[in-house]
């Protein structure tokens, strides 16, 4: 998850930024960028959170927001390699969540 | 095609540009401003292979953030003498060498790069000329300048033809004798008739009820001499308004020595109690004959016009069969939408035109045209009668403001007329289609034209209360003083407060018309809208500002999109099949044109803010990608 997630930064960031995306400069780009680079960040707290505390949920339920709206504004910008990768990240927060939590078995 | 149409293609194109046809010698790419490219190698089947040949800036580029103005460059490239000529927004001419785009030649006509009569230092290309002699200055490029200046240099070194008035340089302002205002500004490049240059111009269209009355000037092309002139104002009214100008090009049949005229309408632009007596030829499409400046016909297109309805493009000529007989016809797409087809020789309409009642002014000292001509055959691109409706999703977003003030402003049609209250324009000001007109394929009698679908309100303001309020000083975006009226006026699109539109889309579509029947064949949403970066739907559509280009394969080429794309359409269906991404909106009419045995199509892209704010000097060329 905070893999494709950078991935979606580096991206957003192209889009931002880079002449000739035809979303150059724009307020939706920079959007896109805040909402992975947001995405990113919360991934990272997440993974140094206990997986079955309130402050992970919280994280999780955000991530998952951003995730999908990042997506969709990728979507609506045309930058749909964006969009995808976005989707991934909401995907992989959904495994995660999904997944049952690993238990250390007491020595 | 017929012999007719062949021949008059023919006489329209200079003879010099003959030996390497297809050529694009005007801005329209012929007199007859079909704007059809008799070229086959682009066709729906491989136009998907198109590749950029090479492109251009040419650093006459400003946002308005700096010392200068903000620029607006709307120029079709002209191809002719195996050359590729650019006028700039800075009012240079560039030739470049149509196979690289590597620069031939610069000329600096050094004009003042200040916003004399526009929002913006605005250019919409050159014109060309060849007496068909050898030597120099045979051979003739001309710009027009912002402050009324025509340069004439030598096509193949860009050096001043000095024996063109003073120098090479024609000071066009000495007409300017009447209302002088403001200069008259030299936007639109002459259209060439034979050895006469057809010059009109544009000015402050929203600022002054007393302004220049409209002129056309006709010129010598080799001495910058005027042959005559041609008043669009009676005597009688010129110290009561003005303008009725030409700000746009013209189309011109040599055979039948004809040019014809699109004038825009009277100053002020949005109420007419200054100007209550006829003026036959304001607002109106107008046959002149070339060689004495007498008005052959004249039909009025808008009767007393309030609206600014200007006729802003060139009409298209074209031959129409009818039952087996050929029929010289003349085609005016139109602001409002209608698309009027007459007789070029007698100004008789081909289609049906009915006069009908419209909705009387309540404007102090206005009477507005009891009645207006509709064209309803081939039906308008915007219907006259009924306004879109309100956008359900930007009414909810905004909480119902698109609803109230659906409720609150005037609307009765098309021809409702400004009011204090305030009034829809529907179609808006910069009109359903402007100065990118249609096209037409003369094989086939189709025409091609996009169009634009902008609400926007109008408010009369009374003078006392505009001169007393902040936004009285007249330019500020949307606020027009219309000087010596009894109201200002405040002019903008029909928005909610987060800025989207109230009205539901298309903005823009694209359609063909078959000119023989005055069916419609097809009607499709064009090009994307874009706001804060984010594209709305393929069926919302884009406004349009610009024209397109058919060529012979079957393909239509044009810019004309909010989104900075240009694109390839099918002409038989208007399916897009081709887009690029170009710097800024394309808003120029695209070249086609072969050299040297490859076909190309260049497209411009400097931008309008009508459509966003969004300026660019880059030129591109495209060709088919080489087959192994």
């Amino acid at each position: 998850m905070i893999f494709p997630a950078l991935i979606g930064v580096g991206l957003a960031a192209y889009a931002a930024l880079s002449p000739g995306t035809g979303v150059t400069g724009s307020v939706g780009a920079f959007l896109a960028l805040f909402g992975a680079g947001s995405v990113l960040i919360g991934g990272l707290l997440a993974a140094l959170t206990k997986r079955n505390g309130l402050a992970f949920g919280l994280l999780a339920a955000l991530i998952l927001i951003g995730s999908v709206l990042t997506a969709l504004a990728a979507f609506f910008l045309m930058q749909f390699v964006l969009a995808v990768v976005m989707g991934l990240t909401a995907l992989g927060m959904l495994v995660v969540l999904l997944r049952p939590a690993r238990t250390r078995r007491p020595v | 095609m017929t012999y007719r149409l062949m021949l008059l293609i023919a006489l329209s194109v200079p003879a010099g540009a003959m030996a390497d046809q297809p050529a694009w010698p005007t801005f329209n790419g012929d007199l007859a401003a079909t704007k059809f490219a008799d070229v086959e190698s682009f066709n729906p089947g491989n136009v998907a292979d198109l590749e950029r040949a090479w492109e251009v800036h040419t650093g006459d580029v400003s946002d308005g953030s700096g010392d200068l103005p903000e620029t607006v460059w709307s120029a079709t490239p002209i191809y002719a003498n195996g050359t590729l000529y650019l006028g700039t927004p800075f009012y240079r001419i560039l030739a470049l060498d149509p196979a690289t785009g590597t620069q031939r030649w610069a000329y600096d006509s050094q004009s003042r790069l200040e916003a004399l009569t526009q929002p913006g230092l605005k250019n919409r290309g050159v014109a060309y000329w060849e007496s068909g002699q050898e030597g120099v200055c045979e051979k003739r490029v001309f710009i027009g300048t912002m402050d009324a200046e025509l340069h004439a240099v030598d096509a193949d070194t860009g050096l001043p033809c000095t024996d063109f008035a003073e120098g090479g340089v024609l000071n066009v302002n000495q007409w300017n004798t009447v209302n002088a205002r403001f200069p008259f500004s030299l936007l639109q490049p002459p259209t060439v008739v034979g050895d006469t240059l057809m010059l009109g111009w544009a000015g402050k269209d929203w600022e002054y009820a007393v302004a220049p009355p409209g002129n056309l000037l006709a010129i010598d092309a080799r001495t910058g001499a005027l042959n005559w002139e041609l008043s669009m104002i009676p005597d009688e009214l010129v110290a009561r308004t003005g303008t009725s100008n030409i700000w746009t090009s013209m189309s011109a049949d040599p055979d039948l020595g004809l040019v014809y005229l699109p004038v825009s309408s009277p100053s002020p632009n949005y109420w007419g109690g200054n100007r209550l007596d006829p003026i036959p030829l304001a607002t109106s499409v107008t046959a002149v004959e070339v060689a004495t400046g007498n008005v052959r016909w004249s039909r009025q297109l808008v009767r007393h016009d309030i609206w600014d309805y200007d006729i802003a493009s060139a009409p298209t000529l074209v031959d129409i069969t009818r039952d087996g007989q050929t029929i010289p016809a003349l085609v005016q797409t139109t602001k409002m939408g209608f698309i009027f087809v007459l007789n070029r020789e007698t100004g008789e309409p081909l289609f049906p035109i009915e006069d009908r009642a419209v909705p009387p002014s309540d404007a102090q000292g206005e009477v507005a045209a009891p009645t207006q001509p509709f064209a309803m055959t081939p039906p308008p691109t915007n219907d006259p009668s009924r306004m879109p409706d309100v956008w359900g999703l930007a009414d909810l977003v905004s909480g119902g403001q698109c609803s109230r003030e659906r409720q609150t402003y005037r609307y009765e049609g098309i021809y409702t007329p400004p009011s204090e209250q305030g009034t829809f324009m529907y179609p808006g000001t910069a009109g359903a289609n402007n100065w990118g007109g249609a096209s037409v394929d003369p094989r086939t009698g189709i025409l091609y034209l996009n169009s634009m679908r902008v609400v926007q309100v109008i408010r009369l303001i009374p003078r006392d209360a505009y001169d007393s309020s902040d936004t009285g000083s007249g330019n500020e975006a949307g606020f027009y003083p219309q000087e010596g009226a009894p109201y200002g006026i405040e002019l903008r699109e029909w928005r909610n407060t987060l800025g989207l539109p109230c009205w539901e889309p298309p903005y823009g579509t694209f359609s063909a018309f078959d000119l023989a029947t005055g069916e419609r064949l097809y009607e499709v949403p064009f090009g994307r809208a874009q706001q804060w970066g984010f594209y709305g739907l393929a069926r919302w559509g884009s406004p349009t500002l610009g024209g397109p280009v058919v060529t012979a394969g079957g393909v239509v080429f044009i810019g004309a999109s909010m989104d900075a794309r240009v694109r390839a359409l099918d002409a038989a269906t208007g399916a897009e099949l081709w887009s690029d991404l170009v710097e800024a909106p394309s808003v120029a009419i695209p070249a086609v044109f072969t050299h040297e045995g490859v076909d190309y199509v260049v497209f411009v892209a400097g931008g309008n803010s009508i459509l966003r704010p969004q300026v660019a000097d880059q030129v591109v060329a495209y060709r088919l990608a080489p087959r192994n």
